[in-house]
């Protein structure tokens, strides 16, 4: 029996993740290129309709997101519509402070989407479709692999320190404890990667040739209609 | 006529390639002495009898690893442990309480032992997974990376990571570059903003009277040296700590 052994991503979606891409960013460039009331009305409705959908993949980034948007905002409220001497509040400022807030919420929101849309497996597929250098997708995916091992790591050494009785009270102490907690970490995680490179090197992951994935992508006529109509109504709101 | 190209030979090609790469991992990785004269021999030899056996098959091959032969797995790992440093420094910065974000670590250490395009390459696909994963307006900041690389690079040449007092200096430099190259897009991209811990110095400016682009200089330039000048520190512990074979691999590139 010869089975193929690619999976079909196209369940729970109907577009290809390049079109999500695109969706993403064409909505954030006119959104930034539109008079600032119609281009932060149109990101807001790009952001219910992103939240509306249910969400494909196991990301929890949206809470996080919304948080640094509220962050972004308080401070451009403070920096731009805040009249301090007299105290009171400038209507031009406020305009700045939205303008602003527009550029900032662009790519927070567009990243939401994505991230609510595209798995892990069909980006790393669309990069090899895409023929990106393996090294190139080998850096971006080896990183967001190290992240959380590195964060459990240094969790782990600071607790460890802590139990030894590494003093943290004053700003000085606690840039001291940094040093000792980071050498190892570090050390031990190169040591890591050299042998995990002789292990990608001896299964010729950079050598030459191209790389195969298990997730099947196609462009289907839906992807063009989404596109060809989204720009088409983005060109007349322009207008 | 066009040779046809048989299973076997593809797969002694790339047999020979592959036996390369292994062969030049353990080189790298266990600084073993490199294969002698007869040996290199025999290897062109064989690679010269597979050209003339399948040329068009080899030209290709050849012509992709001139590309990818200048990043190997060890490089591609080292710039994504640096990298993946940048990013989850942040965690530990806010474990330890820390008023200073360390978010370029990575970059300085990689930048001053392997040269900038190294620091350069580092610091972007730090700001890529950091736009990904924690603060998607990071990305606007690769200049600000990139003049990082640049200027621990080029700082290495006088001392910096080798001795504590060009370490200090440097620090003190590259946070003035640093602050230098953010505030414009700071300022005119994100109106002031740049969702860090600075952003609560510039309001506190902006509330004095000053205007923004004056705030938000203030306000790096209060953070940036200090930040830059504890990154340079920690890296400097970094290199004193590392094995001296592992600093001689990593300075050789």
């Amino acid at each position: 029996m010869n089975a193929d052994p690619t999976i079909d991503s196209s369940s729970g979606t109907l577009l290809h993740p390049s079109t999500h891409m695109l969706i993403a960013a064409e909505i954030m460039c006119f959104a930034i290129g539109l008079p600032t009331v119609t281009g932060t009305a149109l990101l807001a409705i790009f952001f219910l309709t992103a939240l509306g959908i249910p969400s494909r993949t196991e990301f929890r980034l949206t809470w996080k997101f919304i948080k640094i948007l509220g962050l972004g905002a308080l401070f451009l409220f403070l920096i731009h519509a805040v009249r301090w001497n007299p105290p009171g509040f400038s209507r031009e400022g406020m305009l700045i402070g939205v303008e602003s807030f527009t550029r900032i919420a662009s790519p927070v929101i567009g990243v939401i989407y994505l991230s609510r849309r595209v798995r892990s497996e069909e980006l790393f597929a669309m990069l090899i479709d895409c023929r990106v250098p393996p090294s190139v997708i080998l850096i971006l995916f080896r990183t967001l692999w190290l992240v959380p091992r590195l964060t459990e790591r240094m969790d782990e050494v600071v607790t460890a320190q802590k139990l030894r009785g590494m003093r943290v009270e004053t700003t000085m102490q606690r840039i001291h404890a940094l040093i000792p907690t980071l050498n190892p970490i570090f050390s031990s995680m190169l040591t890591e990667i050299s042998m995990n490179s002789l292990i990608l090197s001896s299964r010729g992951f950079i050598s030459p040739g191209r790389k195969t994935h298990l997730t099947a992508l196609r462009y289907r006529p839906v992807d063009i209609a989404v596109i060809t109509g989204l720009t088409f109504f983005l060109g007349v709101l322009w207008c | 006529m066009k040779k046809r190209v048989s299973v076997r030979d593809r797969f002694e090609t790339c047999l020979y390639y592959k036996h390369l790469d292994i062969a030049s991992s353990i080189h790298h990785h266990f600084l073993l002495p490199l294969p002698g004269p007869s040996t290199w021999a025999a290897m062109d030899h064989r690679k010269n009898n597979h050209m003339n056996k399948t040329s068009a098959f080899h030209g290709t091959l050849k012509r992709e690893k001139a590309t990818v032969r200048q990043i190997n797995a060890f490089d591609a790992g080292l710039i994504a442990l640096c990298a993946a440093l940048n990013v989850s420094i942040g965690y530990l910065v806010n474990l330890l309480k820390l008023p200073i974000y360390l978010d370029s670590i990575g970059t300085v250490f990689v930048a001053a032992l392997c040269g900038w395009q190294y620091g350069a390459i580092v610091g972007l696909s730090a700001l890529l997974v950091l736009s990904i994963t924690a603060i998607p307006t990071a990305l606007a900041y690769g200049g600000t990376a990139i003049v990082i690389a640049l200027l621990a690079a080029g700082l290495a040449r006088f001392g910096f990571l080798k001795n504590l007092r060009a370490t200090i200096i440097g620090g003190l430099i590259i946070g003035l570059g640093a602050a230098a190259a953010s505030a414009p897009i700071t300022t005119l991209v994100y109106g002031g903003v740049s969702l860090a811990g600075s952003d609560a110095i510039t309001a506190l400016f902006r509330a004095m009277g000053y205007s923004l682009w004056k705030s938000v200089i203030f306000g790096k330039l209060l953070i940036e040296p200090l930040d830059k000048l504890v990154t340079s520190l920690i890296c400097f512990s970094l290199v004193q700590s590392l094995p001296s074979r592992m600093l001689e691999r990593l300075s050789k590139k």
